[in-house]
């Protein structure tokens, strides 16, 4: 084989050689950015896992006030259930309580009649605004209707409140 | 044992991502939201809420003697204010004189509007007390 020949096969399998080197460095480089757009989002993903846990852990703890958060809206699934409170109400107050109308929109508006002693009708109106239903008192009468019994005199009370905390569902 | 470790990763990294889509993280995003969205109207609300109970007091506290109230009208106007009525009988002027007084050095009672009717009669007359009651925090 003469010396020119060979200088070429040489010359080839170098450059071949060089060619494999660079690919190969190129592959590697290549899958290093991959490696390491990976771990990036990995550690990103990590921390919304994280972050999950947290939020799982934090809706645990408050199941308690998510619930009383739940009872203290009323809902057209829930209308009977909120005027039994309101007629409980009335009872734990000492007053008799007659729900005369209810129409709902965008909130609930309710209108009854009370009757019972100034003191109890006074009582009622105070725990209605502490009520666990958030309700406004738009319209109030309050006037005497049997001044027989002196202190004990009856008292009617007509009442229209608005329940804000209402949810259609 | 570069590209070995990138598989792993990208099989972690799916494992991952596909805990992150199931089904709880869904349904914590609804609670988480839906709490919100109640909390939100929850808090709006509480500016609205007024006591009309606070202004039936007053009106009681300031009765005088020789002064009957019969009846109390509470019209609620806006989320701060209130009209109220107060209907009742007094054995003399200067009873109701001295309730409308008392009432008009209350804060609460912006106006009060009596009309010289309710002391035309000397004695046992029937009056009817105009106000407006403004609420502040």
């Amino acid at each position: 084989m003469s010396p020119n020949k060979l200088l070429i096969i040489i010359s080839l399998l170098i450059t071949l050689a060089l060619g494999g080197f660079t690919y190969i460095g190129y592959l590697t480089i290549k899958e290093y950015q991959n490696w390491k757009n990976i771990t990036n989002e990995l550690a990103i993903a990590n921390r919304k896992s994280d972050d999950i846990s947290i939020l799982k852990q934090n809706v645990e703890q408050s199941r308690d006030n998510l619930a009383k958060l739940d009872n203290s809206f009323v809902s057209n699934n829930n209308i009977v259930v909120f005027l039994e409170s309101l007629e409980k109400l009335g009872r734990d107050a000492g007053i008799k309580l007659i729900v005369n109308n209810a129409e709902s929109g965008d909130r609930m508006r309710i209108s009854f009649r009370v009757q019972g002693t100034f003191a109890n009708i006074y009582l009622f109106t105070a725990m209605l605004e502490k009520f666990r239903y958030q309700v406004s008192i738009d319209n109030l009468n309050l006037n005497l209707y049997n001044q027989d019994n002196g202190k004990n005199a009856s008292w009617m009370g007509d009442y229209t409140i608005t329940v804000l905390s209402y949810q259609k569902q | 044992m570069l590209f070995y470790r990138t598989s792993a990763l990208t099989k972690v990294l799916n494992s991952t991502k596909y805990e992150m889509s199931n089904k709880t993280f869904n349904d914590l995003s609804q609670v988480v939201n839906t709490a919100n969205g109640k909390l939100t109207i929850f808090l709006s609300n509480t500016s609205e809420i007024v006591r009309p109970s606070l202004v039936i007091k007053k009106i009681v506290d300031k009765r005088k003697s020789g002064l009957r109230i019969l009846g109390i009208a509470y019209e609620r106007k806006d989320s701060a204010s209130a009209s109220v009525t107060i209907r009742g009988k007094s054995n003399d002027r200067n009873a109701l004189i001295r309730f409308v007084d008392a009432l008009r050095q209350d804060p609460l009672f912006v106006t009060v509007d009596s009309p010289i009717a309710n002391i035309i009669k000397q004695t046992d007359s029937d009056f009817n007390i105009m106000t407006v009651v403004k609420f502040t925090e």
